[in-house]
């Protein structure tokens, strides 16, 4: 029998279990913007296929030439295979196969099938953006293998001479129509690559790197350094994520107590960090319970509020006598839970009344900052007490300096130049210069970095960014104990400084949330009641294809059940494939609704064979299988088929 | 199987060909579809345009075939009498006489059969597959062979009763003559300058050959897989969503027996599947009852034949 040139329809199940598998592989993963292009590509590649069933070697051959070139002169080399599947590169290869595949497809199909320019237009555009990964090396590899496809393209089109000329010349026209069209948006996307380069590099950079980890990098230095720019990431990206608002915005991370060179620190030994339970505190009588998920996995702090009582999470966590917790186990999605007292000046765990031995280093002014920084102090907060004196510093600062997001320190100390004379800087001078001042004036102070809450998630929810990294001060005041002092004026806090993200970055986090949902839902699913919904639903899909295949039995068979004839002597099956060999041999299409007589007549038989010879082997033929002849037509069937087989 | 007898049907199948061909120009497939059902011991219905020579082609038939030709031209208001014949009191004796009615001749032109009500058109539905006719509760036999040629006209749809599903169903072929082309038409105008060419037409076989070569038709070979076939191209009409009716047995049968003349006619003594192919549109088109939904989307049957022989693989 003969091969059907006929479109093939998709069947359903390859459909259903390409969704299935596509889901399933969605929702196990964590990465899911990265692979969600590959799954469509991947099924695309095999849905074409099936789609066009022509000259299958020449595409999977294609296929695997690429796949090869690109694992092996990739520019990362991968240690599991699995990493195949996700890597951003091989998205983009599986872009490009499904552009070749297209590509191959629409061109060799046309004579005969329908003329595919709108696949060829689509091939194009995806070339062009999967060539632009940012990879030199890929468009290098990949324009020759274009230029192939593009070659082969052509060959397949030298089909030529089945086509009457008007046909031909109309055809000619629209596919040089469909190249033009192509390259024009080829042109276009590469333009518009260019000029938005920056911005699509931004993206790019922003989706395929682990953007949690600069967080930690310029966030939240664990010795951060007076800088001119503070946290120039100011990424978008989500740190945080808070159950329950929190009443006091501040979440503490780090406290530093020692300014030496630019820098806040405690340099190597000085933090010691033991073992503590934050469970037992005794919780206040207004108090909140917040539920902080930690959505990266790099930070190692556990940012919470000043005034908590208690703070609870599965496994170890430490702190020191600063109020600064952290824990080993860092991994995206752990939790941890803190009750905050909902009065400003609750004094938790983390307000440890300094020791005696720490009075002085909370009390120190460095040499290196200007004289004039504790003359001013003394001048602006005078006063007999403490509490009056920061608050008149913080006043101070909050009215006579500027916010200004760069800050340029020059080759004078940054600190006293900016408390002095410069008077615009960013957040981190604020605070310091707060620390400073308050000390100047005889009050214990300390740096405290963090985050600062403020944007709404959902409806009991608040959402820190990266960008909300922030800094301020905590001072000591007798009798009362330590309070928050942030002495940035309001125009430089985050909640003002930044415009709230875009729509569709909402809906996208949405959208990226979504498996961590039906994980989070599947894993508070009990086992039974996974087992009840599995196994009712499978006698319910079950139940319905028996009724449904009852039905159709009742009904009777829609379609002729699919036999065999009754088939010829072994000797005339063996000269009908010889035959057919030959037609096909010389290119004649040999449909199985048509007769061999049929195939005689078809342009390409008249020139390709001896029709004598080929009428007579039919009728032999005929007459051996429908007739009744005693005499053995072998020999004479043999005979035809040489002289057919020999080339014209 | 008569070995001896086989040269002489398709001899005798061309120099009716032949004969026929001399008055109706340029239309060899008509009159080889004709002959086909008319050995076939089937009927046929001619449908056309008026002045295709649907007329001529049957009464040229009868002349060649030495038979009696007989023509009813169908109108409104024609009764079932006028047909079959009917008893006429003969004073002298006291006694009814039979007058035999146009239905009693070998050949029996039905022209514009779609003109006559359904009750007239009914009565030709015995004649046709029984070859007798009851008129007062008596039985008469009608010549044999007995073979109708009816024919109606497609364009015109006013005062016309279409034909019912079950007549159509016993027309063995329904035969469309078209337009001759631009050489015979002029041929046909150079022979009619002086006379009619259809009054020169001399008989070519007897009415006794004829169904000696019927006869010899039901010889002819038709291989299990040749049947399969047909069976499955009837089959696949059946499931066909676009028709209301699809092929009955008795369309299959017809397939089957016209199939065995072409066969012969070709000097073969078995049945190929490109016999069943060549005639499939013929015999089977007018069968089958398109639905209304195709109806109105412009399917014509002919395409659903078609489709029907695209659908079913060829037995090698």
């Amino acid at each position: 029998m003969t091969t059907t040139t006929e479109r093939q329809h998709l069947p359903w199940p390859f459909a259903v279990s390409f969704l299935i598998a596509t889901l399933a592989v969605l929702i196990s993963s964590k990465n899911f913007a990265q692979l969600l292009p590959l799954v469509v590509c991947f099924g695309l590649s095999y849905v074409i296929p099936l789609r066009m069933p022509d000259n299958k070697v020449l595409t999977w051959t294609l296929r695997a030439l690429i796949w090869t070139l690109l694992i092996t002169f990739g520019p990362r080399r991968h240690s599991s295979m699995a990493s195949v599947l996700y890597e951003p590169d091989y998205v983009y290869l599986a872009g490009v196969l499904c552009v070749s595949e297209f590509t191959l497809r629409s061109w060799i199909e046309a004579p005969r099938g329908p003329n595919r320019t709108e696949a060829f237009l689509l091939t194009a555009l995806i070339f062009a953006t999967a060539t632009n990964t940012y990879e030199t090396l890929h468009i290098n590899v990949l324009s020759p293998l274009y230029i192939v496809s593009l070659i082969f393209m052509f060959r397949a089109f030298s089909r030529r001479e089945q086509l009457p000329t008007p046909h031909l010349k109309r055809l000619i026209g629209m596919r040089a129509l469909a190249a033009l069209l192509a390259m024009a948006m080829a042109a276009t996307a590469i333009f518009t690559v260019r000029k938005f380069e920056n911005q699509i590099t931004y993206w790019a950079v922003h989706l395929a790197r682990n953007r949690h980890q600069r967080a930690v990098e310029v966030g939240l230095n664990s010795s951060p350094r007076l800088q001119a720019v503070f946290n120039p990431a100011q990424s978008l990206a989500r740190v945080l994520l808070i159950d329950g608002p929190p009443s006091e915005r501040h979440l503490r991370a780090m406290a530093f107590t020692r300014y030496e060179g630019r820098r806040w620190g405690n340099f190597t030994g000085e933090r010691s960090l033991e073992t503590v339970d934050l469970s037992g505190f005794p919780v206040p009588e207004n108090s909140r319970e917040l539920t902080i998920t930690r959505l990266t996995n790099t930070l190692a702090w556990l940012p919470v509020p000043l005034t908590t009582a208690r703070v609870q999470m599965e496994g170890e966590m430490h702190g020191d006598d600063l109020g600064v917790l952290n824990t080993p186990e860092a991994e995206a999605g752990s939790v941890y839970t803190a009750t905050v007292a909902t009065s400003d000046t609750f004094q938790g765990p983390l307000c440890r009344p300094p020791a005696q031995d720490n009075m002085e280093q909370l009390l120190s002014v460095p040499d290196e900052i200007d004289r004039r920084v504790i003359d001013l102090a003394q001048r602006v907060g005078g006063s007999d007490d403490p509490l009056t004196r920061v608050r008149k510093l913080e006043m101070y600062l909050r009215s006579t300096h500027q916010y200004s997001l760069v800050y340029d320190p020059g080759k004078t100390e940054p600190l006293s130049d900016f408390i002095l004379n410069n008077r615009a800087a960013h957040c981190q001078y604020f605070a310091s210069a707060m620390v400073m001042l308050s000390r100047a004036a005889g009050v214990p102070a300390r740096l405290v970095t963090g985050y600062y809450a403020h944007e709404r998630y959902t409806q009991n929810q608040m959402v820190v960014r990266d960008r909300d990294a922030h800094a301020w001060a905590e001072c000591f005041i007798p009798k009362l104990g330590w309070i928050t002092m942030d002495a940035t004026p309001s125009s430089g806090r985050p909640d003002q400084l930044f415009p709230e993200p875009s729509a569709w970055r909402r809906l996208w986090e949405r959208i990226q949330d979504v498996p961590a949902r039906v994980r989070a839902w599947f894993s508070n699913l009990s086992r039974q009641t996974v087992l009840t919904v599995v196994f009712s639903f499978s006698a319910l899909a079950l139940t319905v294809a028996g009724i449904r295949s009852l039905i159709l039995r009742l009904r009777g068979p829609r379609t002729a059940p699919v036999r065999t004839y009754a088939p010829p002597t072994v000797e005339l099956q063996a000269a009908a494939r010889r035959f057919e060999k030959v037609l096909s041999a010389r290119a004649v299409p040999c449909p199985p609704d048509r007769t061999w007589r049929d195939h005689l007549r078809e342009p390409k038989a008249a020139a390709a064979l001896d029709q004598t010879a080929a009428r007579q082997f039919i009728d032999t033929y005929n007459a051996a299988r429908f007739g009744e002849t005693s005499d053995n037509p072998g020999a004479e069937l043999d005979d035809l088929l040489k002289q057919l087989e020999q080339p014209t | 199987m008569h070995a001896t007898n086989i040269p002489s049907f398709p001899a005798a199948v061309q120099s009716l060909e032949n004969n026929l061909a001399s008055v109706i120009k340029g239309k060899p497939e008509a009159i080889r579809l004709l002959l086909v059902s008319l050995l076939a011991g089937g009927h046929a219905l001619l449908e056309d345009v008026p002045g295709t020579g649907k007329t001529t082609l049957a009464k040229s038939l009868a002349r060649s075939i030495s038979g009696i030709f007989r023509r009813v031209q169908f109108t409104p208001d024609l009764l079932p009498a006028d047909i079959t014949g009917s008893s006429f009191y003969k004073p002298q004796d006291g006694s009814f006489e039979f007058r035999e009615g146009p239905v009693f001749a070998n050949v029996l032109l039905a022209d514009e059969i779609n003109r006559t009500s359904p009750r007239t058109q009914s009565a030709l539905l015995e004649t046709m597959s029984e070859g007798q006719v009851t008129v007062d509760g008596k039985r008469r036999d009608l010549p044999k062979p007995f073979f109708v040629v009816a024919t109606q006209n497609p364009s015109e749809y006013h005062g016309t009763y279409p034909l019912p599903e079950a007549q159509l169903d016993r027309f063995a072929l329904k035969i469309a003559i078209g337009y001759p082309d631009h050489a015979a038409e002029l041929e046909v105008l150079e022979t009619h300058q002086m006379h009619n060419p259809y009054h020169e037409l001399k008989p070519i076989v007897s009415t006794d050959q004829i169904l000696a070569m019927q006869e010899q038709v039901k010889e002819v070979k038709v291989d299990a897989a040749v049947s399969d076939y047909i069976i499955r191209l009837v089959a696949s009409t059946r499931t066909d969503p676009r028709l209301r009716l699809g092929i009955s047995p008795r369309g299959s049968l017809s397939l089957y027996r016209t199939s065995q003349v072409l066969a012969l006619m070709n000097e073969r003594s078995f049945v190929t599947p490109d016999d069943v192919r060549t005639l499939a549109p013929a015999v089977l088109a007018h069968r089958i009852v398109l639905d209304t939904k195709a109806k109105y989307s412009g399917q014509r049957n002919e395409q659903i034949i078609e489709d029907a022989l695209k659908q079913t693989p060829v037995p090698r």
